[in-house]
């Protein structure tokens, strides 16, 4: 299965997911103008990496700013991501927020009630780095 | 005047680029200003839904002339608060369904309203527009103050609709705020 990439705008963010090593960032800003044609692709990739996945699996998210219809498919994929573990792939989340911006923090707090993935939230310094 | 400055005005038509812009905007001219980042952070975070939210929500089809897809974005830095106001063209059927939902929405209590976020985030409904409805919370709970609207009717068919949103600022917030409007 190739890797997926996809370079970031000034509204989408950038996505790669490696399904070798199970490793899958999403960063930048998620703003998408039509939320269902950019995560689309991305479910259907977790969808067929669901098939044979590697023994380990983390979504990581860097995200500076998200709209409220990207945070649905982030849960989607997290949910996605559920039934990999039940496939004996160890699934995990980071969700990395700026150490300023306590809204992105309560975000990931939000998705650790909705999941059932192990999701560790970690405060760090974005810089210039996210896109 | 000193009461109240317009820190960001547009009017038009908006696409995924016009938005861009828009954000660019208030994000440079909120950099120049020493307001928290938490500040910062929720008035672009409360924009972002209301630029998107006039961008899928308008009178599509319903009147021929090509003024029907603007739309209306002014910022002011008043005394206490930042105020975001939006406007756009929307059916009349949309504006009572939009009203009815804020309504509702305001009288929450902040836990019922984030419970209310949760439960339709977990249940995975989504609009024709992708949204289902959490554009509307977020800015409540962004803005941390209830949102006011009204309407000016256009005839039967359509109205132009108002968002009045307030983002209390704290004493701090204002007297550093005050560089972002000079």
């Amino acid at each position: 299965m190739e890797k997926m990439h996809i370079q970031s705008t000034a509204t989408t963010p950038r996505i790669d997911f490696n399904p070798e090593t199970g490793e899958f960032e999403i960063s930048g800003k998620s703003l998408p103008e039509n939320s269902y044609d950019f995560f689309q692709p991305l479910h259907d990739f977790v969808e067929k990496y669901s098939v044979q996945p590697a023994p380990q699996t983390h979504l990581i998210f860097k995200l500076e700013y998200f709209n409220t219809s990207s945070t649905s498919h982030f849960l989607k994929l997290m949910k996605r991501l559920e039934r990999v573990s039940e496939k004996g792939s160890n699934a995990s989340v980071t969700w990395y927020y700026d150490s300023d911006d306590d809204d992105m923090r309560d975000a990931g707090e939000d998705f650790k009630l909705l999941s059932r993935l192990p999701i560790e939230i970690i405060a760090t310094s974005f810089g210039d780095n996210t896109n | 005047m000193r009461s109240s400055r317009l820190v960001m005005s547009y009017t038009g038509p908006l696409n995924g680029e016009l938005i861009t812009a828009c954000l660019q905007l208030v994000h440079a001219r909120l950099e120049l200003s020493p307001l928290s980042v938490k500040r910062k952070k929720n008035i672009v975070n409360i924009l972002i839904e209301c630029l998107q939210n006039m961008q899928y929500h308008h009178a599509q089809n319903l009147l021929t002339e090509a003024d029907l897809n603007e739309c209306c974005v002014l910022m002011f830095l008043n005394k206490n608060s930042v105020l975001l106001e939006c406007g756009n063209y929307v059916s009349v059927n949309q504006a009572n369904q939009f009203s009815t939902r804020l309504r509702e929405l305001n009288e929450m209590p902040a836990e019922d309203l984030h419970r209310r976020y949760l439960d339709t985030l977990d249940s995975g409904a989504l609009s024709d527009q992708g949204g289902a409805g959490l554009g509307i919370m977020r800015m409540i709970k962004e803005a941390g103050h209830p949102i006011t609207y009204s309407q000016e009717p256009v005839n039967n068919q359509c109205t132009f609709f108002w968002l009045h949103i307030k983002v209390p600022l704290a004493e701090k917030d204002y007297a550093m705020a005050e560089s972002v409007a000079s």
